[in-house]
């Protein structure tokens, strides 16, 4: 499921329940939908939850939504519905370490709220951090404890929490060496702190646990081009087209960018393009010039043609 | 003996469609790092910032996707008669997000490079507008307390910033609409509709191409 897709299945459900407000199977569908692609739409979640929450029939599926709700609630600084969530789950769940998580989380929105004083606010941040170590204590294994730990430090951003976030995430993957996402939020983390070199490594364990996804490799692409190294980048811009030619934008893109480089370097040194970079830069080219040839007329999207065409001599 | 007159620092003037524009962006992706770059005029001693053109709300610190947007904006400002004046980021971070001086937070690192980089390109003046979240905050406080508010026209949510050196440093400069606060007014009115949804970034656009960018704007 591409990205494209994901987000057109969603604007066709929030169609949808534009047109009958009140349909509790639509905001159902939504809420399963948002929940299993992990996308972040708090806006929605509070929309559709709050009405199903409060018709009473869901039974055991409210469990879930409970929490989704929670989640938004927090997104959206809604304390005191975040409050009736956390109080109706660990009624439900009294011993579990998902709710105890949940508890850490709560002090981690409400520690970035304005309306707190800031010793206040630091303390909520503490008491967030404690709660998720008590949890690895207990449970040295703890998946979600060690993640949210993670991100919670990230989330702070002085120089210190960074050090430690990334430091604690590869602790983390040092248990689970496995874990593609782990390995994703590094490299992100990585990038965030100008870090590509090591932003790359942690990129190639994701390419080589996923090695037919066309996502890991065009990443890598990336970090390859941002660091100079065109001929590399090149490699694996190839393999991310091979591995989805028709919808990858980015990567023919970036094709048509790193046969550039390697065609007319910016330090002035002579042409260093051989046959197959000229193939493979006028393959690129028809491919983003193609893109915008395939647009209706009509689309809003199509008043780029003529730039697109400008800009590659079209 | 006379002293010499202190350089007179660059004004910088930012048009509300600008500032509506990167807004919006920082608040359809609140969780996620986004930028753009900054469209208008300079003249002597003046930048005016008229286009905001939202670009990224990921991976920011990658290239390849920064160059091919910047070779269609550069198209952009040939047939609008623009140049390229500054360039907008809202970090992630609720806080630590200092861009201002000689030592920054670490967490603006990638702005400070892209910047930077900007700014040697143009080899002119430029203008930096960084998201400032707390001030966000407040603003909101401030809209949901409704009644007209004297201190509304203080809080921008933007810091404007202009190279001094090898550092950026913090100018107080003019955003169209804010003293008077129908700039946030209006930002407000935009995000109860939508607008903020609507708003399609590069990102956005590589997605799905037929979807406007860079020519196109949800902002009046």
């Amino acid at each position: 499921l591409t990205l494209g897709k994901m987000a057109a299945e969603l604007e066709g459900l929030e169609a949808a329940l534009a047109r009958s407000k009140d349909d509790l199977p639509t905001m159902q569908q939504i809420l399963n939908h948002v929940r299993n692609n992990r996308i972040r739409r708090p806006d929605l979640v509070y929309k559709c939850a709050v009405p199903l929450l409060s018709r009473g029939w869901l039974g055991n599926a409210q469990w879930d939504i409970r929490e989704q709700l929670f989640l938004a609630a927090l997104d959206l600084h809604k304390f005191d519905l975040a409050e009736e969530q956390f109080k109706a789950l660990s009624t439900r769940f009294p011993n579990s370490m998902r709710v105890r998580g949940l508890e850490g989380m709560k002090y981690e929105a409400q520690a970035t709220s304005m309306a707190l004083m800031e010793e206040q606010r630091m303390q909520l941040a503490e008491k967030a951090m404690s709660i998720y170590e008590d949890i690895v204590a207990e449970d040295p294994c703890s998946v979600t404890a060690r993640k949210r730990k993670v991100a919670a430090l990230r989330s702070r951003g002085t120089e210190e929490d960074m050090r430690l976030a990334i430091m604690s995430l590869n602790e983390y993957l040092n248990i689970y060496p496995t874990d593609g996402d782990g390995w994703k939020e590094l490299a992100e983390m990585y990038l965030e702190q100008q870090q590509l070199e090591s932003a790359r490594k942690a990129l190639e364990e994701v390419v080589m646990l996923q090695p037919v996804s066309y996502l890991p490799h065009l990443k890598l692409a990336e970090v390859l081009y941002s660091l100079d190294k065109y001929a590399l980048a090149r490699k694996y811009y190839a393999q991310s087209l091979e591995l989805n030619p028709h919808k990858n934008p980015r990567a023919s893109l970036g094709m048509l960018l790193c046969t550039t480089a390697i065609e007319s370097p910016k330090s002035g040194k002579s042409k260093q393009g051989d046959e197959t970079n000229t193939q493979l830069f006028d393959l690129s080219r028809q491919m983003v010039l193609g893109r915008y040839a395939a647009l209706k007329p009509n689309a809003p999207g199509a008043s780029l043609a003529p730039l697109v065409k400008s800009w590659l001599g079209a | 003996e006379k002293p010499r007159p202190r350089k007179m620092g660059v004004k910088v003037q930012v048009k509300q469609g600008a500032y509506l524009t990167s807004l919006l962006h920082a608040l359809k992706y609140p969780s996620a790092s986004v930028n753009g770059v900054l469209l208008g005029q300079r003249s002597k001693g003046e930048i005016v910032v008229e286009q905001a053109v939202p670009l990224l709300h990921a991976h920011l610190a990658l290239a390849p996707m920064m160059d091919a947007a910047f070779a269609l904006v550069e198209e952009h400002c040939k047939t609008k008669g623009l140049k390229v004046v500054g360039y907008y980021h809202a970090n992630a971070t609720h806080d630590q997000n200092k861009f201002a001086g000689a030592t920054i937070s670490p967490s603006m690192a990638v702005a400070k490079r892209i910047a930077d980089r900007i700014y040697d390109t143009e080899k002119d003046e430029c203008c930096v507008m960084i998201v400032d979240n707390k001030e966000l905050e407040i603003i909101s406080t401030l809209l949901k307390s409704g009644s007209s508010n004297n201190n509304m026209g203080k809080y921008s949510g933007v810091a404007l910033h202009t190279k001094n050196g090898s550092s950026w440093q913090q100018v107080e400069g003019t955003v169209e609409g804010v003293e008077d606060g129908t700039a946030q007014a209006e930002l407000q009115a935009l995000v109860t509709r939508g607008a903020h949804r609507e708003l399609t970034d590069f990102d956005n656009h590589l997605d799905d191409a037929s979807r406007g960018w860079l020519t196109t704007s949800v902002v009046a």
